[in-house]
């Protein structure tokens, strides 16, 4: 049976083709087809599926196992308050904040 | 009086202590009021003061100001007091009004009552209302200010460049690396925040929010930080408006078994708080939810959530969601997996927040999902046995109903996205267990125009064309496949069929040269000579038809040379003579040399390439005139040969041939199943005696277990250990397993395995419907239904023709249409023997096990 790419890739299923492609990058670094074969053909295999954009969007659609997780979500939420921009008068409120 | 003064003081303390700061003023200018004295003025300067700032803090300027005024008339002394006084006066807008009383009021040797610089330069950058700064300081703070705010939309040039102005002496040099640092933050350059945030004063309010957005950094680095999660709600509220994080974990435990109204309202919770700003997270959670409540089948469960959360922007009406649910509930409505998905791809129409190409791309694959939901319920009802027929109507749209239905969802995937595979595909793969013939050729050729490489399609028609006895037209698929896979070794093999298929064909139309053209080009797709012998057996034939007895009798001659032996050469022109359609006088003088021939001493070799020839016709349904007694006659002599010691490849063909036989190849009829297997079951026997590392006899044996007509689950057990030793030889010994072994010990395995959990889930005492699945009679067999074998075949050892794809000689439509033999009613007896029930009563306990109590229900197809 073929892997699921997503769980190859350490993916969620709503990863977006930038994060697509650099966690491929970075598992070909650490899994190089030179030393780690089979490992790479796994990944390889895994990222040529996913970047077929019909393959994402059917996914998208129609996958119900739930490849999404809340400690997923809960670490792209930590994200995206990081990458906030926090307002002036909020920001400057964590000083008084016990 | 005084006892009462004293009550009202330690009132007020009280109040002042437990943070009731309004009740605790009024008490305090009580006391003050009727016994003036240093213990009721200081507690009297306290009350005002923390009223102050309670009411700064809560934004009532007016109020916060009056309470100021009151306490400045009053003339504050305590030296305590006159850093938090001085803040709440520039909070407050006061400084400058007051700020010439503050040293007046100071008591002789006390500590001056204006705060430290840094301090002031702190509040005059937090408070909003920077105009009540003093002068000096009130540029520093706009300049600060005006930095953040350039941050806050991202333009750091402009926010440096405000810093310019600052001098490094100024109380606001602490601000200008907390800016720095926080425009690294921003742009995530941790060396650089940390360098600039690293120098900020520790007692300072810009390191407070310093040290705050640092362990935010560091845990979204992935980094353990103790007491984190104050920290992240601080931030969180700043950034959410709200916690959204802290759910997250109230959550985990709940979906771990919590009660749904509470998973639900927890779930809004989250959802209200991230809004529509962070509408991505919160239709992550939904979905998550979502899909859990489609996995568990909790109807309920999920109405709570539709009713109670904002359906996600993918699926705006929640119909994709309820789509699904209906899918996958065991109980769901099939009708309304059919409506909801309509609805769906409506609601794609519109969806706001995805590209035009994306939409129409969702909609094609809504689509093509409706085509194969109606694909799978067109199957005929035939393909289940009569007796589990249900009379009466169960609601599920007639076979032609659902095949319109099928044509039609894909005709409108067809029409939004043509330029995809699978629109052309998909019908091809969902339709193939019950479309029409002509159908299925005309699918399989608008495939072809649109994207002409496609391998699979050109086998397709090459075998079509061949079955219709039309080799030339199957050779040009062929050749166009071979130009894709030149390396293909299955390939080859058909092309070799193909062009002696061709030669047949044109000897037939009596077209000699043409005939004799196709013998030369099928040479070199022989390239080894592995195959010459049942080439010159052929040619033989042919010119015998073309009535160069002369040139038969030397290719004759020649075949049994290169044969090792004359007899198998013998029994394949015996059966080329039937299909050359021969005068029968000559047909049955080739068949008297081949008995007499037969009736020598037994050698392996002729048993081997025997029972390897005859298996092959067999297994590619390829039948004539005399085949029957062709077999019992090649059975005979294997049953003579019992004491000759075979070879490796010998004895696996021996096996093919009883294997063949027992899984009724090309519609043979098997009149005795037992004495067959019993005959696989010894031959492989022996194979695995002699060979014991050579996974053909393992499999061979999984198979005499299978069609056993012994105990039927000892059988099938014994089977899966079989199948499993298969796997593991084949990996032990890549050398002697071939792809078709592995993947044929799988498709058993997997069948078997399939049908021991269907018995698990029915639970009854014969287990679920073992006959539906039957490994090796299943009617809707891929390589039965579509020709094309799955990898090949164990036909492809050996010096024959091998990993020929079924009916490739040209089969007759009667033998290609074969039934299957009729295993079920067989198969019943024995369960009846073992059970020692009736027909009846077994029917009737099996229906009720596969219905779950509710007999004469039918299994869902789905």
């Amino acid at each position: 049976m073929q892997d699921d790419p997503h769980e190859v890739l350490g993916l969620t299923a709503n990863a977006d083709e930038a994060t697509i492609r650099q966690t491929y990058l970075d598992l070909v670094r650490k899994f190089p087809p030179d030393r780690e074969p089979e490992q790479f053909a796994r990944v390889k295999a895994a990222y040529d599926a996913l970047r077929d954009p019909l393959v994402r969007l059917e996914s998208t659609l129609f996958d119900i196992r739930g490849t999404d997780t809340l400690d997923a979500i809960r670490t792209a939420a930590i994200q995206q308050l990081r990458d906030a921009r926090i307002p002036t008068r909020k920001l400057l409120s964590l000083a008084d904040a016990p | 009086m005084a006892a009462a003064n004293s009550v009202t003081l330690n009132q007020a303390q009280r109040q002042l202590d437990k943070g009731q700061f309004k009740q605790a003023l009024k008490d305090a200018k009580v006391c003050h009021r009727q016994s003036p004295g240093d213990a009721s003025r200081q507690l009297l300067e306290q009350c005002y003061l923390a009223r102050g700032e309670e009411l700064q803090r809560r934004g009532l300027a007016d109020e916060c100001r009056h309470v100021v005024e009151e306490l400045m008339a009053l003339g504050p002394r305590l030296p305590e007091l006159h850093g938090r006084l001085s803040e709440l006066l520039v909070r407050a807008g006061l400084y400058q009004r007051f700020a010439p009383k503050l040293d007046t009021n100071a008591d002789a040797g006390s500590a001056p009552l204006s705060m430290p610089p840094g301090l002031l330069a702190d509040v005059a950058i937090l408070t909003e209302n920077g105009s009540s700064c003093p002068a000096e300081l009130r540029d520093g703070a706009t300049s600060i200010r005006a930095a953040l705010e350039a941050l806050e939309t991202g333009e750091a040039e402009a926010a440096l460049s405000a810093l310019d102005v600052i001098p490094r002496s100024s109380p606001f040099a602490d601000w200008k690396l907390f800016v720095r640092g926080l425009s690294a933050y921003y742009r995530h350059d941790t060396a650089a925040m940390k360098a600039n945030w690293d120098r900020l004063d520790p007692q300072r309010k810009a390191a407070r929010i310093a040290t705050r957005l640092r362990v935010v950094a560091d845990v979204a680095d992935g980094q353990a930080v103790d007491g984190a999660s104050a920290t992240l709600g601080l931030v969180e509220r700043a950034v959410f408006e709200g916690e959204a994080l802290s759910p997250f974990d109230r959550l985990r435990g709940m979906l771990n078994g919590g009660d749904r109204r509470r998973i639900v309202d927890t779930l809004k919770s989250c959802v209200t708080v991230l809004g529509n700003r962070h509408r991505g997270l919160s239709d992550r959670l939904i979905e998550l939810v979502a899909m859990r409540a489609i996995r568990e089948g909790d109807q309920q469960f999920l109405d709570q959530l539709t009713r109670a959360v904002q359906a996600p922007a993918r699926d705006p009406n929640w119909n994709r969601v309820r789509a699904l649910f209906n899918e996958h509930f065991d109980e769901g409505c099939d009708e309304d997996v059919d409506l909801y998905w309509r609805k769906y791809e409506q609601d794609l129409i519109g969806m706001p927040d995805w590209r035009e190409d994306d939409r129409r791309l969702a909609r094609t694959l809504v689509w093509l999902r409706l085509g194969e939901m109606h694909a799978s319920w067109a199957s005929p009802k035939d393909s289940y046995p009569e007796e589990f027929e249900d009379d009466e109507d169960d609601g599920e749209p007639d076979h032609q109903e659902a095949a319109d239905r099928a044509h039609f969802c894909f005709e409108r995937a067809r029409e939004l996205a043509p330029e995809i595979l699978q629109v052309w595909q998909a019908p091809i793969n969902a339709c193939a267990h019950w479309e029409s013939a002509e159908r299925k050729l005309a699918l399989h050729q608008q495939l072809l125009d649109r994207f002409p490489e496609q391998f699979d399609s050109l086998l397709f028609m090459a075998e079509h064309y061949v079955r219709c006895d039309q080799s030339v037209e199957a050779i040009s698929f062929l050749e166009r496949a071979r130009r894709l896979k030149p390396l293909d070794e299955a390939l080859r093999i058909r092309l070799w069929v193909a062009r002696l298929n061709a030669a047949r064909e044109a000897a037939l139309a009596r077209k000699w040269a043409e005939g004799r053209e196709h013998f030369a080009e099928a040479l070199p797709f022989d390239p080894s000579g592995e195959l010459r012998w049942s080439w010159l057996a052929k040619r033989s034939i042919f010119e015998r038809k073309a009535g160069d007895l002369d040139a038969a009798e030397q290719f004759d001659r020649e075949a049994g040379a290169a044969a090792g032996e004359p007899t198998a050469a013998l029994l394949m022109m015996a059966i080329e003579a039937h299909r050359y359609k021969l005068p029968k006088a000559d047909v049955r003088s080739i068949e008297t040399d081949w008995e007499k021939r037969l009736a020598k001493k037994c050698n392996s070799r002729t048993a081997g390439l025997m029972a390897q020839t005859m298996a092959e016709y067999l297994e590619h349904s390829i039948d004539y005139t005399n085949r029957k007694t062709h077999v019992e006659q090649v059975t005979r002599y294997l049953n003579r040969a019992s004491r000759v010691k075979y070879g490796r490849q010998e004895l696996r063909c021996v096996c093919q041939f009883f294997a063949a036989i027992v899984l009724g190849c090309g519609g043979i009829e098997n009149s005795d199943l037992q004495s067959r297997s019993e005959q696989l079951r010894l031959a492989a026997g022996r194979g695995l005696k002699q060979f014991p590392d050579d996974p053909y006899f393992t499999l061979f044996s999984a198979q005499a277990a299978i069609f056993s007509p012994r105990h039927y689950m000892r059988s099938t057990n014994q089977a899966r250990d079989w199948l499993r030793q298969t796997l593991e030889l084949a990996e032990r010994h890549p050398d002697l397993a071939d792809e078709w072994v592995v993947s044929e010990a799988q498709v058993q395995l997997s069948s078997l395995e399939d049908l021991e959990h269907q018995k698990e889930l029915s639970g009854g005492p014969f287990g679920g419907a073992p006959f539906f699945d039957f490994p090796g009679f299943d009617e809707d067999d891929e390589e039965q239904d579509d020709g094309i074998p799955t990898v090949g075949s164990p036909f492809r050892f050996g010096n024959l023709e091998m990993g020929m794809f079924k009916n490739m000689f040209g089969a007759s439509k009667k033998s290609a249409e074969a039934e299957p033999p009729p295993m079920f009613g067989e198969m019943i007896d024995e369960l009846c023997r073992t059970s020692g029930l009736s027909r009846e009563e077994l029917l009737d306990t099996l229906l009720n096990s596969l219905s779950g109590g509710n007999s004469k229900s039918k299994p869902k197809k789905r």
